[in-house]
């Protein structure tokens, strides 16, 4: 009850965002990317959405989140339970954004087929798993940046053009990618993508669970 | 070494109690600050911008860690017994960052999850003193009634300690009135300890009742309201007529006492008697920032300083 108390006021930071329609943007990308010629180039189309939309969801998150944070710690509740509660929420959210182009993708693998996604490798499903997992791991060391260095500057050092740089090269690897082992084993892929994503982003977790009495929220406002 | 005020000693255990706190960043240094306050009493913290009182603040909830010294709240390390203390701490900060959507009964429902000793009935009692609507929409609320609310909130679990950080900074002064005299109120009341972090020092002129003033990041005084007020002193005077033109002196002391007006007498032969006056805290203030400017080697000795005017 605690918990989901706590999730509640994570989230609801993010809820103007959620509403904003970005996740519905990121539906009808990945209804564009996944027909058989597609007009858009479908990699720079996908990938926009989703990395935009992940940033954005984090910026709207810690503006809102951010701030609350002394709220939220002059509350008798173990540093822990914030830790958990953070990383649920934003897992939450990439979920919130991601969800509905992968349903998406979902609903057209199923009306046309496994013929939609073959050769899996450079598919529209293989470029958003790729995607997907990238931002999962990203945002894992987002927060866990957060927790470490706090809000602005885990902002300005972490949010820069490198790391979104990074995400679009590797998608765009993926979109073009002609491996023969992953369209052989697609099932086998996707683990290997979003097992990993998800081991990171649950070190990530462990490692700010674990640090948390050390570590600092809004030592940029010092001499206040 | 900072002194402790030793009006401020009580047989009463302190509800908080800093020693030689320091906190270092690039380029500002919160300096061995060290006071203490007793159960029962208002204590304004109170300095320019830049002083250190939201870096002391953030200190004591933990949300930053001192490079020196220890804070010591109810009795207990505020650090090793984090939960324990907070359970009976309320703390209102600048702005309230309720979920927009949310009302004031969710509010109070989301704090009663956290602390023990929730009453219900005193935080609507409160809501309703204070003409908080409790189905009040957060969004739709004035910025008063979400200051007001936060009010509720931090005392709904009557807290032993209250911490306010700058809580009506950016309310107009009307509204600012309201919430000060809605806090007076419960205060006056109920005794609630209070430690008001402020810039606005009309705020505390009725409200507090030790003073402890930062600048710089380092302490320049922690004392009783009435002391500062007893020591802080206008003293104007006629002058004699002589190779000088006559006219009328004044001179601020921090050290007031009969025997300063026989020495004017003395110095400076009067026509008439020496007119001693009061000082509002914000002359205070301005007098004790200003030789202040280097470390004090005792937040006391800086009240002595004499101005002319």
């Amino acid at each position: 009850m605690k918990l989901s108390s706590l999730l509640g006021l994570e989230v609801s930071a993010a809820r103007r965002f959620l509403r904003s329609g970005v996740p519905v943007l990121g539906a009808l990308t990945a209804a564009v990317t996944a027909l058989p010629d597609p007009r858009v180039p479908r990699e720079f189309a996908a990938v926009l959405v989703v990395v935009m939309g992940m940033y954005s969801s984090m910026v709207a998150h810690e503006d809102g989140a951010g701030g609350r944070w002394a709220l939220l710690r002059s509350l008798p509740v173990p540093p822990e339970d914030l830790v958990r509660a953070r990383f649920l929420a934003t897992a939450a959210m990439l979920l919130a954004v991601a969800g509905p182009g992968l349903l998406t993708l979902a609903a057209v693998g199923a009306v046309n087929g496994s013929s939609a996604f073959t050769p899996f490798a450079g598919s529209a499903a293989w470029m958003w798993a790729v995607t997907f997992g990238t931002t999962l791991a990203q945002v894992g060391y987002l927060t866990a940046a957060y927790f470490r260095l706090g809000y602005r500057r885990g902002y300005s050092l972490l949010r820069g053009v490198v790391t979104m740089g990074l995400v679009f090269h590797l998608t765009d690897q993926a979109s073009q990618s002609t491996s023969p082992w992953v369209s052989a084993h697609p099932i086998a892929a996707l683990a290997v993508v979003l097992g990993g994503a998800l081991l990171f982003y649950l070190l990530c977790y462990q490692y700010s669970a674990s640090h948390f009495p050390d570590l600092e929220i809004g030592t940029e406002v010092a001499g206040q | 070494m900072l002194r402790i005020p030793e009006d401020t000693v009580k047989v009463t255990p302190p509800l908080l109690t800093l020693e030689d706190v320091s906190r270092q960043f690039p380029g500002f240094l919160l300096d061995r600050v060290s006071f203490r306050l007793e159960p029962g009493y208002v204590m304004g913290l109170i300095g320019p911008n830049g002083a250190g009182k939201t870096t002391l603040i953030k200190l004591m909830l933990n949300l930053l860690r001192p490079s020196a010294g220890t804070i010591t709240i109810f009795g207990l390390d505020h650090r090793r017994h984090e939960v324990e203390v907070k359970k009976q701490l309320g703390y209102v900060g600048e702005r309230a960052h309720y979920p927009p959507e949310a009302t004031a009964e969710w509010v109070g429902r989301f704090m009663a999850q956290w602390f023990p000793t929730w009453d219900d009935a005193l935080y609507r009692s409160y809501l309703n003193r204070f003409a908080v609507p409790p189905r009040g929409v957060v969004r739709t609320l004035s910025k008063g009634q979400v200051t007001k609310l936060a009010l509720a909130a931090a005392m709904g679990h009557r807290p032993r300690l209250l911490i306010l950080d700058e809580p009506t900074s950016g309310l107009d002064p009307l509204v600012r009135r309201e919430v000060v005299g809605a806090l007076r109120e419960v205060v006056r009341d109920e005794g609630r300890s209070v430690l008001f972090s402020t810039h606005i020092l009309s705020d505390l002129e009725s409200l507090a009742d030790y003073i402890t003033v930062l600048a710089g990041g380092h302490l320049i005084t922690s004392e009783s309201m009435d002391t500062l007020a007893d020591r802080w002193k206008r003293l104007t005077y006629t002058c004699t007529p002589g190779p000088r033109p006559q006219g009328s002196s004044s001179v601020i002391t921090g050290d007031f006492g009969p025997d300063l007006v026989n020495n004017i007498g003395l110095a400076t032969p009067s026509t008439g008697p020496v007119e001693v006056a009061s000082l509002s805290l914000e002359e205070i203030l301005a007098q004790l920032v200003h030789a202040g400017s280097a470390p004090p080697e005792s937040g006391r000795e800086q009240g002595g300083r004499v101005e002319r005017q």
